[in-house]
């Protein structure tokens, strides 16, 4: 167990040392999120707010639910480049799984952005609203720490959209995929409450995508429950981990390594 | 029964690949065709540990492709294999213990991190206790002349430094058996000198067994006691590098250097290699003649101030090698 911690370790030292890269991402959080807050600003002014929803709290709705895509690193773009380049070739014949390896890396760098997102995030949403949410600080450390299960198996299942290399030898346009559903069903734009009727939120709550995304980040307009999100997002969590330790296998099945 | 004083046993080796044939996109996606392509045919050799043993072959031989199965990185389509008397398909784990890899054309240190961190990551995927990662670290990497390498990112190193550093993060772990993937390519050739001594030189010491596939014969002549040659997936020969030129060398070159400007050697079993005036390059088959009438006639013709007899280069000894396995082939169409 130790050998993955100090991979975590590595890469947390790693992404900590990226510093442009840290707040050039940081920078697109924050336009994103400004532009999200702007369109909802609007909306409110033109008279069709939705009811028992501040303007500050819509924005650290908004806030929260763009936060998710800046939490976890590109592991899915390592994994695609060590399946074309090859050299997963090396990785395979290690005393240690290759994807518990990436995991743990992944698990490293996230620990860096959540430092930054949620130091930095935080005052910037606090300065930009105006002022916490409704729910206080306390909603916003559980939307943020409900954010962090989400952001573990966000990583789940980019490690199944890069092992899909194996077959389709560009990853990209299957995450492209992924991120669509994400949006279209995960409350990044509206809480899930607002979604149109031929939308039920009934069945979008259910889907991984709500509970990774709507579902913590409604935790600020007093949505769902924490525990009912946590259950959620352990069902979804063990459900996308063994399809992807499934998907594993026979990728390993499949392996032809590149170029000789 | 396993032979302890075997590190590789090859018995019957088989990969089979299938490769989509090319059609029109909806023939494709309906029905599909698929080519099967034979990779590796029947293959059978072993290596004795301690042995440093030449791979080779022409582009699409399937070195690679045995090494990938010998080190568990591939699973065969017939056939077996026991390294240190494991399956490397389905002992990995143990196996990975025992075994190192370089693939010249691949990288397995982290790109942005100095190699040093790489190292101290594999001493805790290799499960090695602190002590004697420093070491063993210290010890590489003073062989290696490495200190000033492990503490540049990766990335600022050159191909030449950062295959010494390829090769010291596979020998960390000691291991018994080290499968090296063209090492040398695109390396300058002080930088392939280098590489092929430091693997010699760790091989002699720790007692490695070394399995070397390679396009350049330089390093199986300066790393390796045998030679094993393959072309389309089967064994063409097996034997001691030194032994080489004796099996399959026809010819000898002879370089005269003369008192008389040009002289006349008219005769059946010469080759001219080079003529320029007061020197002549030959290449003689010594099936029809021998060196030493040769060089009679040659004195005989003029007085001569030097001579020199070599034996064509390894590269020619190969190529015969292939052009043999060819012709042979046509010859049994």
């Amino acid at each position: 167990m130790i050998k993955y911690v100090h991979f975590a370790r590595i890469a947390f030292a790693d992404f900590m040392r990226a510093k442009v890269r840290i707040f050039s991402r940081f920078l697109i959080y924050m336009l994103i999120t400004w532009a999200g807050v702007s369109m909802w600003r609007v909306i409110y002014h033109t008279g069709h707010a939705p009811s028992g929803i501040t303007l500050t709290d819509m924005g650290w709705y908004i806030g929260l639910a763009q936060m998710l895509f800046f939490l976890s690193p590109r592991i899915f773009v390592v994994i695609d480049e060590d399946v074309r380049s090859g050299n997963i070739a090396y990785f395979l014949n290690r005393p240690m799984p290759y994807l518990a390896m990436r995991l743990s890396e992944g698990l490293g760098a996230l620990a860096v952005h959540i430092l930054v997102y949620f130091i930095c995030g935080a005052i910037f949403l606090y300065v930009f609203l105006g002022g916490w949410p409704s729910g206080g600080l306390e909603s916003v450390a559980l939307g943020a720490s409900l954010l962090i299960t989400a952001s573990i198996i966000h990583l789940l299942f980019q490690i199944a959209c890069g092992l899909s290399t194996f077959w389709t030898n560009d990853a990209i346009f299957i995450y492209h995929a992924y991120q669509k559903f994400m949006i279209l069903l995960g409350g990044v734009y509206l809480p899930i409450s607002l979604y149109p009727s031929f939308l039920p939120p009934d069945v979008i709550h259910l889907l991984p995508f709500s509970a990774m995304i709507g579902g913590p980040a409604s935790l600020v307009l007093g949505g769902q429950d924490v525990w009912t999100i946590l259950a959620l997002q352990g069902f979804w969590g063990i459900l996308v981990f063994m399809g992807v330790r499934s998907f594993y296998a026979l990728c390993l099945r499949k392996v032809e390594v590149n170029g000789g | 029964m396993t032979n302890s004083s075997v590190a590789i046993d090859v018995n019957h080796l088989k990969k089979s690949f299938r490769v989509r044939r090319k059609s029109g996109f909806w023939k494709g996606l309906v029905s599909p065709v698929y080519d099967t392509v034979d990779a590796v045919r029947d293959l059978s050799f072993t290596v004795q540990k301690g042995e440093r043993v030449a791979f080779v072959g022409p582009n699409g031989a399937g070195k690679s492709t045995t090494i990938k199965m010998l080190s568990g990185i591939l699973h065969p389509t017939s056939g077996h294999v026991a390294i240190n008397g494991f399956t490397p398909w389905i002992d990995r784990k143990k196996m990975a213990y025992q075994i190192g890899t370089v693939f010249g054309q691949r990288s397995q240190l982290w790109y942005h991190l100095p190699a040093g961190d790489t190292f101290e990551l594999l001493s805790y995927a290799y499960d090695m206790d602190r002590g004697t990662f420093q070491s063993r670290m210290t010890d590489l990497v003073d062989k290696f002349d490495a200190g000033h390498l492990i503490e540049k990112p990766v990335r600022q190193l050159s191909l030449g430094e950062r295959m010494r550093c390829e090769i010291i993060a596979s020998l960390l772990h000691r291991p018994s058996v080290l499968f090296l993937d063209e090492p040398t390519v695109g390396l300058d050739v002080v930088s392939k000198g280098v590489i092929r001594d430091l693997v010699k030189a760790a091989s002699e010491e720790d007692g490695t067994t070394v399995l070397l596939t390679s396009h350049d014969t330089g390093d199986m002549e300066r790393v390796c006691d045998r030679v094993i040659v393959i072309d389309h997936g089967q064994l063409v020969t097996d034997q001691k590098v030194k032994d080489l030129r004796t099996g399959y060398i026809r010819e000898k070159i002879v370089t005269l250097a003369m008192k008389a400007p040009e002289i006349a050697l008219d005769i059946a079993g010469i080759r001219m290699v080079e003529k320029k005036p007061h020197h002549l390059k030959l290449a003689i088959d010594t099936r029809q003649i021998s060196v030493e009438y040769v060089l009679q006639t040659a004195m005989q013709a003029s007085s001569l101030d030097d001579i020199t007899v070599e034996d064509p280069p390894t590269e020619d000894i190969i190529k015969a090698i292939y052009s043999g396995v060819k012709s042979e082939a046509k010859r049994s169409v």
